[in-house]
């Protein structure tokens, strides 16, 4: 669903070693120009979100349960921190527990108003759902605890760095025959999609098909072994 | 004479649009460039430039460019016949381009998913990517 695969299957060739070579570097070529277009995050989320903290009616001690695991606050704020995308208790389960909403709010630095973020909000309850099955619950109080980076929410941690789309480009050979050789210039991004193309929210910020176009007059003197 | 860009080609596409009455009647929300604006009606169209490479030959320049070009509707079957006016309305036409012939207007990449906006209703998007031929003597 979200990867952009082009194929440029209409280069047919006799299978030649040395053309093969040439045409990986014209993957590379092409994978180049489209990691150069892709857009790219100014700021890093932490600078640009400020500090997270978790704030409920019952106050501070009030601890929250995923599933089996039960954390405190302040053991959720620290995982907010650590995460970038902090985990909570669901609005269902709260309701559920006769407890009020929980706000998760952000303090920006130059704001005097705290406000909450529904952004995080969402994002929040989409992990919490991800998260709640019992074989995360280690996971979840390795965070909380602050103890070395732990499977995927450690990825998802990497993966808060900008340059997550342009990162994710790569070409392969894949595939072909006696008479084909077929490269695949990909983006592994799951929102590559939702980039490359419109969606009904965000304009696109076209990058893979721009750069296979833009080569496409370039193959063949590449092809004869003059690079330009 | 200088050379063209290719504004004269995206409003020729969206002449040849709006000329499909069918299609302009049912798109309640319009046709924008890009993105629709906030509490717009649905179904609404959306075109945008998605590459434009130029190629320069003997005498001519040769603009090929890919159009993005999504239909966005509450219901999957009406954004699909949304979308198949469209194909009719642009695949293999004649577009009329100012100081420019049109060698050939086609669709070359299909598209659609589905989203949830704001209200947290389901969105459906159909449609791909058109790519226009000119050429333009120099």
């Amino acid at each position: 669903m979200g990867e952009v695969n082009i194929d440029f299957s209409q280069v047919k060739a006799d299978l030649h070693e040395s053309l093969d070579d040439r045409l990986a570097d014209f993957a590379e070529l092409i994978e180049d120009d489209a990691r150069a277009r892709a857009p790219v995050r100014k700021t890093t989320p932490g600078r640009r979100r400020g500090r997270l903290s978790a704030f409920s009616p019952e106050g501070r001690n009030q601890t929250y349960s995923f599933g089996r695991v039960t954390l405190s606050g302040e053991e959720i704020t620290r995982a907010a921190q650590r995460l970038g995308v902090p985990l909570f208790l669901s609005m269902s389960s709260r309701r559920k527990a006769g407890k009020g909403p929980l706000l998760i709010r952000e303090r920006r630095p130059g704001r005097r108003i705290k406000r909450e973020n529904t952004l995080v909000r969402r994002k929040v309850f989409k992990q919490l759902r991800q998260y709640s099955d019992s074989k995360y619950k280690e996971s979840i109080r390795r965070i909380a605890g602050g103890t070395g980076r732990v499977t995927k929410a450690g990825r998802d941690e990497e993966d808060v760095r900008p340059g997550r789309l342009r990162r994710s480009i790569y070409s392969e050979r894949s595939g072909g025959s006696s008479m084909q050789i077929i490269y695949t210039i990909r983006a592994g991004a799951p929102y590559a999609r939702y980039v490359e193309f419109p969606t009904s929210r965000t304009a696109a910020q076209p990058f893979l098909l721009p750069a296979l176009k833009n080569a496409r007059s370039r193959l063949k003197p590449w092809l004869k072994g003059r690079k330009r | 004479m200088a050379r063209g860009t290719v504004a004269p080609i995206a409003r020729a596409i969206v002449q040849a649009l709006r000329a499909n009455t069918a299609l302009k009647t049912a798109l309640n929300g319009g046709i924008h460039e890009g993105v629709a604006p906030l509490g717009s009606e649905y179904p609404w169209l959306t075109y945008g430039l998605h590459y434009g490479p130029q190629e320069r030959a003997w005498g001519s320049t040769v603009l090929t460019p890919g159009w993005d070009i999504f239909v966005f509707g509450r219901d999957q079957v009406e954004a699909r016949n949304l979308d198949q006016l469209v194909m009719e309305a642009l695949d293999d036409a004649a577009l009329t381009v100012d100081g420019q012939s049109t060698l050939f207007c086609r669709r070359i990449l299909d598209m659609s998913s589905a989203d949830v906006d704001e209200e947290g209703l389901k969105v459906y998007q159909v449609g791909g990517v058109f790519e226009t031929w000119t050429n333009q003597d120099l």
